[in-house]
């Protein structure tokens, strides 16, 4: 068992917390700290951990073994080689820096220390991208095509004009940084490396500064084609579908739990895919923040390495900046 | 009713005469073809007479109108050739290939005072008509982005030495022969579109064309869109439709289901059993019937169709430049 500290008790620092406190045998969380502290007090009394007034006061507990990062993109490069300093292992949320040179500042940090760092990309560990995932490595989707990826979510209209995550410092691109990631993990994982990319992102809806509409076109290394769309002012959805001359498989669902793959037919052109061998999936209920917390845990304590690797985590970030650069010029831009 | 002659016989054209037998407004009495013989029986059992060119089928024919289902590259000059004769026309998508080719034509057309249309079959689908509804009763609120994709099977199943593979006719892969009516589709809904980035590569595919292009857009309104098509896939269908107040998602080939999600409140899923490639060739034949009598204007206007082609211009233009491209 390990003790962790949460640090920011936002909506998804409590989302953390509540997956695996009481109810794992590997990881709890012992210690918390947030900006303002009275206004997690309760909610840390609930739950039984101790709330402590900084960070810094935090990284000085000694039977302290991990400190879980649920704070703003930004501030995530300091606050891990902070804790890489004190010795502790550090699990981040996404995206975990907005630079590659940040990343991998951070990332060198922890190896130079001999601690784990674990970015939060919680569906990896979701079963539909494992099943998907079988397709593609195993050869049953042949050669690939396209993936065409979407993630959208409401949470753009409701941001108070102070809240971090209206600032356009950390949210650069709308539903990149707090969606989108997601989505570009999931790709790299099933697809490999992304060669270049080419970005429109727009304010269409939402009240304060930031985009709530971006998309994005995807050139993968191994040759085939990408796209993906985030909004933050609309009704929660989620889709990832892959093309490949075998057949595609489509991921739906803001809790990825319905997965359908449907082999190409060699019907007419009219329309029918020839025999239907259909395979539809329901994995409701599996719950991905409890397994990456259980899997950092084990990554923590000697047990098998963390499933993200630092090169996808790198390379994600890349990906990032290319967006974002490409989005400012308005032109294709190779990832660096 | 007008009488009317098709050019091309393959596989749309049969599509378009076979579903004019329950239109009100057209009948097909005559068909040209460069190989008659191998339309002879098909000809007979619709009661057609065979032409072995346009030309000729101009001279003998008695028709009031001409319908294309001919290759991409011939619409314009077997337009211009039928308006020339005094005949109206309608001409299967992509109306033609550059912007400044559509303006001729309708400039052609206005000379010789006949009707000249396109056929965009899926305008005459029910869900894109509620669609129309609710975008304009303000549904959706303000609209973000739209996302439509086509998949076919084409490249893995046509002969390799079908008119259709050659970068000629698909410069964009499946640009012309599927792209063209999500494009019609989403300036139908939309607006005009000011510009378009592409990126088209191939795959899969065993004959000189991409089997792979999407293609991002933002339309004179803010809005945004992508759109994507892919010629060695399984035929299939979907678009979502992004508000504010509201989503939408049209499924399956023939846009037969619409499923409609407000962001506070019940989703309404509405099905409709109308044929994409059947009962709107019906509907698409007798609105054309229609204009030409003067019964009611086509339904979709002239500068849209122009439009849609300057559209796809500026999709190809920027797959080959890799470029964002202005509309021209």
């Amino acid at each position: 068992m390990i003790n962790a500290a949460i640090v920011g008790l936002g909506w998804w620092g409590k989302v953390l917390v509540g997956s695996v406190q009481g109810k794992s045998d590997n990881i709890r969380f012992s210690h918390g700290a947030t900006r303002t502290r009275a206004k997690a007090q309760d909610y840390a009394d609930e739950q039984g951990f101790a709330l402590v007034d900084s960070y810094e006061e935090l990284l000085a507990i000694d039977d302290l073994d991990a400190v879980v990062l649920a704070t703003p993109h930004s501030r995530h490069r300091a606050q891990i080689e902070a804790a890489a300093a004190a010795g502790k292992h550090v699990f981040v949320e996404k995206p975990i820096t907005l630079t590659k040179a940040d990343a991998e500042a951070a990332i060198a940090a922890c190896h130079d220390a001999g601690v784990t760092c674990a970015v939060g990309f919680n569906r990896r560990f979701a079963p539909a991208i494992a099943e998907g995932k079988k397709l593609v490595d195993d050869g049953t989707l042949k050669t690939l095509m396209h993936v065409e990826g979407t993630m959208c979510a409401p949470n753009g209209m409701f941001l108070s004009a102070d809240a971090w995550r209206a600032d356009k410092n950390e949210t650069p691109i709308g539903g990149l940084t707090p969606m989108g990631v997601h989505l570009i993990d999931s790709y790299i994982n099933l697809f490999g490396e992304i060669d270049e990319v080419y970005c429109q992102s727009f304010r269409r809806a939402v009240p304060n500064d930031t985009d709530d509409t971006s998309s994005i076109l995807f050139m993968f290394k191994n040759g085939m084609s990408g796209y993906m769309g985030n909004m933050l002012a609309t009704a929660p959805s989620f889709r990832l579908q892959a093309y490949g001359l075998g057949g595609s498989f489509e991921i739906r669902k803001p809790d990825l739990s319905s997965f359908e793959f449907v082999p190409n037919g060699d019907g007419p052109i009219t329309g029918a895919a020839g025999e239907n061998k259909t395979v539809t999936k329901d994995f409701s209920g599996y719950d991905t923040v409890n397994a990456e917390l259980e899997a950092f845990a084990a990554a923590c304590t000697g047990g098998a390495a963390y499933p993200v690797p630092d090169a996808d985590v790198i390379h994600g970030i890349a990906v990032v900046e290319a967006i974002i650069k490409s989005a400012a010029g308005g032109k294709p831009e190779k990832v660096g | 009713m007008i009488t009317a002659g098709i050019v091309g016989l393959g596989w749309w054209g049969q599509n378009l005469v076979n579903n004019s037998a329950a239109a009100e407004n057209v009948e097909f009495v005559a068909g040209a073809v460069r190989n008659t013989d191998r339309v002879k029986d098909y000809a007979a059992e619709k009661g057609l007479s065979l032409h072995s060119s346009l030309d000729e089928m101009l001279d003998e024919a008695d028709i009031d109108a001409v319908v294309l289902a001919t290759p991409h590259t011939l619409h314009v000059e077997q337009m211009l050739a039928a308006i020339a004769a005094g005949k109206h026309v309608l001409s299967e998508k992509p109306f033609t290939m550059h912007k400044a080719d559509a303006e001729k034509v309708f400039a052609a057309a206005d000379a010789a005072g006949v009707t000249v249309a396109v056929a965009h079959n899926r305008r005459f689908v029910p869900s894109m008509a509620e669609l129309r509804k609710r975008i304009a009763d303000g549904s959706f609120g303000p609209l973000l982005h739209v996302e439509m994709t086509e998949c076919g099977p084409a490249v893995l199943v046509m002969p390799k030495d079908s008119w259709r593979f050659n970068r000629a006719e698909w410069p964009a892969g499946g640009m012309t022969p599927m792209g063209i009516h999500l494009i019609d589709n989403m300036v139908d809904l939309f607006g005009p579109v000011a510009h378009v980035t592409t990126q088209s590569v191939k795959r899969a595919a065993e004959v000189d064309v991409d089997d792979t292009t999407s293609v991002l857009l933002q339309f004179e309104t803010g809005m945004t869109g992508y759109l994507g098509v892919m010629v060695a896939a399984r035929a299939d269908f979907c678009a979502s439709i992004y508000g504010r107040d509201a989503t939408a998602r049209m499924i399956g080939r023939t846009y037969e289901n619409l499923v409609f999600s407000p962001r506070e409140g019940e989703e309404e899923t509405l099905t409709y059993d109308f044929g994409r490639d059947s009962d709107a060739l019906t509907a698409e034949l007798d609105a054309f019937g229609a204009a030409v009598e003067g019964q009611a204007p086509y339904p979709i206007p002239r500068d849209q169709i122009v439009h849609a082609v300057a559209v796809l211009e500026a999709v190809i233009r920027s797959a080959e430049t890799g470029k964002k491209e202005k509309l021209g």
